[in-house]
């Protein structure tokens, strides 16, 4: 559904860049069309007014007094060539503005300029003979003229689509550039909703899991009200330890949370795990088998992130163990280190291992509620952030045993 | 009422210790409170960057328990004015973001430790009395600790046995009982007992560490073959017995 949405809206994005173009050279067109109208207009109606005030008797030309003040107000200026070249009538013309010139002079001037002079030509007189040249001041008026080839017109057919394609890419890019701002403000607002909600649990949970443990060891309590108090401190833990693995998730899902990477005994940090789980009692068999060699083997690694991907791998062994303890072994080869944690269990299924092998990108269910195995997941990502995997196999040797392999770069 | 003082049991040596709590949540404040005077702690309250600072000035205590999270500002701010009042009274921080740990470690304040909330009660009194041990010192030379009819005398690091027999731990022996003691009923890893013995790594002294708890278990002991005080944690390390008094 998302990528048929997504490739409608570029199609959509594709058809309004189309349209979008079209529309500017269109635009273009009628503005550039309209400004050599209005251009030529504005002369054309000052020449035309003028010849209409202009009168000929014969001998010569007069402009009448409203044609004076028209050209007066306007600060033009007039004259009139014979057929010869020669001006036979003048109104205001500038001193350096000649009284003779030659055709070709004119065929330049009825163009462009004369001299500096912006100037329009009309044809005047008895059987047309003469030329009637208005003239503005040099800093009065712009004056050129665009000629369209109709081929060139045409041209526009590859004109739109080139175009409407650098506004797509323009608009693609756009688009592209303000959706990442948007999800990256979205994940900020969520890690921020998130680390909010885990703020306000954590100091009620506190409370809960103080009092819990103050029971506990409370002897003027039953045995039995100790023990719900142990249960409750357990359980406790766990809720601490399920929003420690979904700040952490999140953080190094929207890459949050930078690599600290350091170099450590690893066999001395599965100690510290083990110890600090069975201390809490969040784990209470759990047997590390770590030949002395191993306490050779230095890695280069975030400790606290491969603590914590440890601690989530020996929980959920305990969790789902159906006897025994919960074995830890590690061992090295070419460059990689491995960490096994390894459970019995009554079976366990080529679809349970499927599953748990089950690379899960998002933590959401299609029907968008969340899934279980956060912790796992997290394990998964703190792998991945080392140049590692966690694989799960399962052994019949010896029972039913459940092996999760953690294997990282060195 | 500023203080409230314990006068309870003396797991701890280094008791009667003033500690300031910092913290804008009430109940936490009382359960910590209640809990700190029962391990012989004299405690004193605030709910602010304000009322921290002026009880400071007024109490100057050993020690601060400070959150980070606080009404009128953040622990961070207020842990660099509270150094300039008391510049020696550690400062253990407690946060309720996994994120803080970092930050503190990041900005290098020289906060003495830190606790995420939810926490242990007992992990807290733990650190908390680390912290304080390793400011002051500790009050070891004036305390005995009786592992059965065995008794230790932490001043003189002599263990009197019941048949009158009299004997002195080697400082290796009392480094490593005293490791033990401070975190009596946990495990302690044989990486971190060599830590406290020789400051540094495993390697090199399994067999060596193995061979002073053996000496020590045969001074501590009734029975160093079936030992009830000095326990071993298979694969990880060393635990002291809950009942050693």
């Amino acid at each position: 559904m998302n990528r048929l949405g997504s490739v409608l809206k570029h199609i959509c994005m594709l058809l309004f860049s189309v349209l979008i173009s079209i529309a500017i050279c269109l635009v273009a067109f009628f503005i550039l069309s309209y400004t050599n109208w209005s251009e030529t207009s504005g002369k054309m109606n000052s020449a035309t007014n003028v010849l209409s005030e202009l009168e000929s008797n014969g001998n010569g030309y007069s402009l009448s007094e409203n044609g004076q003040k028209m050209l007066s107000e306007m600060n033009e200026f007039a004259f009139v060539l014979d057929e010869n070249g020669k001006v036979i009538w003048a109104y205001d013309k500038p001193e350096d503005v000649k009284d003779k010139f030659t055709a070709s002079e004119i065929a330049v001037f009825s163009k462009w300029f004369l001299g500096n002079y912006p100037v329009t030509v009309r044809v005047c007189g008895e059987n047309d003979g003469d030329l009637l040249v208005v003239g503005s001041r040099r800093t009065d008026l712009a004056k050129y003229n665009l000629t369209y080839s109709v081929k060139g017109l045409y041209e526009l057919r590859y004109i739109i689509p080139g175009l409407a394609g650098c506004v797509f890419v323009i608009i693609f890019l756009l688009s592209g550039l303000s959706e990442r701002r948007e999800r990256r403000e979205r994940d900020r607002a969520r890690a921020c909703w998130i680390d909010g909600i885990s703020h306000d649990i954590r100091t009620p949970l506190a409370l809960v899991m103080g009092y819990a443990e103050e029971w506990q060891d409370d002897s003027s309590l039953s045995g039995e009200q100790a023990k719900q108090a142990h249960q409750m401190v357990i359980a406790c833990n766990r809720v601490k330890s399920l929003i420690s693995d979904l700040n952490l998730t999140m953080r190094l899902d929207y890459k949050m949370q930078p690599l600290k990477k350091d170099k450590f005994v690893l066999s001395a940090m599965l100690r510290e795990t083990i110890a600090e789980l069975v201390n809490s009692g969040e784990a209470t068999d759990v047997e590390p088998d770590i030949p002395q060699e191993c306490n050779r083997i230095l890695v280069r690694a975030d400790r606290r992130l491969m603590q914590r991907a440890v601690t989530n791998l020996i929980i959920n062994a305990a969790r789902y163990k159906s006897s025994g303890p919960v074995r830890v072994r590690m061992s090295e080869k070419n460059n990689r280190c491995f960490v096994y944690v390894e459970n019995k269990m009554d079976r366990i299924s080529e679809e349970e291992l499927t599953n748990l092998n089950r690379n899960t990108k998002t933590r959401f269910s299609g029907d968008g509620t969340a899934m279980h195995g956060t912790g796992l997941q997290l394990v998964r990502q703190i792998a991945k952030a080392h140049g590692g995997k966690l694989v799960f196999t399962g052994d019949d040797t010896d029972g039913c045993h459940l092996i999760a392999a953690l294997s990282f770069r060195k | 009422m500023d203080f409230i003082s314990g006068a309870g049991y003396n797991i701890n040596m280094n008791t009667h210790r003033k500690i300031l709590i910092v913290d804008d949540e009430e109940k936490l404040r009382t359960m910590l409170s209640d809990h700190l005077v029962n391990a012989g702690y004299t405690i004193c309250e605030a709910g602010s960057c304000a009322s921290a600072k002026e009880m400071m000035q007024r109490v100057r205590p050993d020690a601060v328990i400070l959150d980070v999270m606080l009404p009128d500002g953040d622990g961070f701010s207020l842990f660099s004015d509270l150094r300039l009042i008391c510049p020696d009274a550690p400062v253990l921080f407690l946060s309720a973001r996994d994120e803080d740990s970092a930050k503190l470690t990041g900005l290098g304040l020289g906060a003495d430790d830190y606790i995420t909330k939810p926490f242990l009660l007992k992990e807290l009194e733990l650190r908390i009395a680390a912290v304080i041990r390793r400011v002051y010192g500790d009050d070891m030379q004036k305390t005995v600790s009786h592992f059965g009819t065995t008794t230790v005398n932490w001043g003189s690091a002599e263990v009197q046995r019941n048949d009158g027999s009299q004997t002195t731990l080697t400082l290796k022996e009392f480094s490593l009982l005293k490791k033990l003691y401070e975190n009596k009923g946990n495990i302690v890893t044989i990486d971190a007992l060599c830590s406290a013995l020789w400051d540094g790594d495993l390697f090199g002294y399994e067999n060596t560490l193995m061979v002073h708890v053996r000496t020590l278990r045969e001074k501590i002991e009734e029975d160093p073959s079936h030992p009830q005080y000095i326990l071993t944690a298979r694969g990880l390390g060393y635990k002291m017995s809950k009942e050693v008094q």
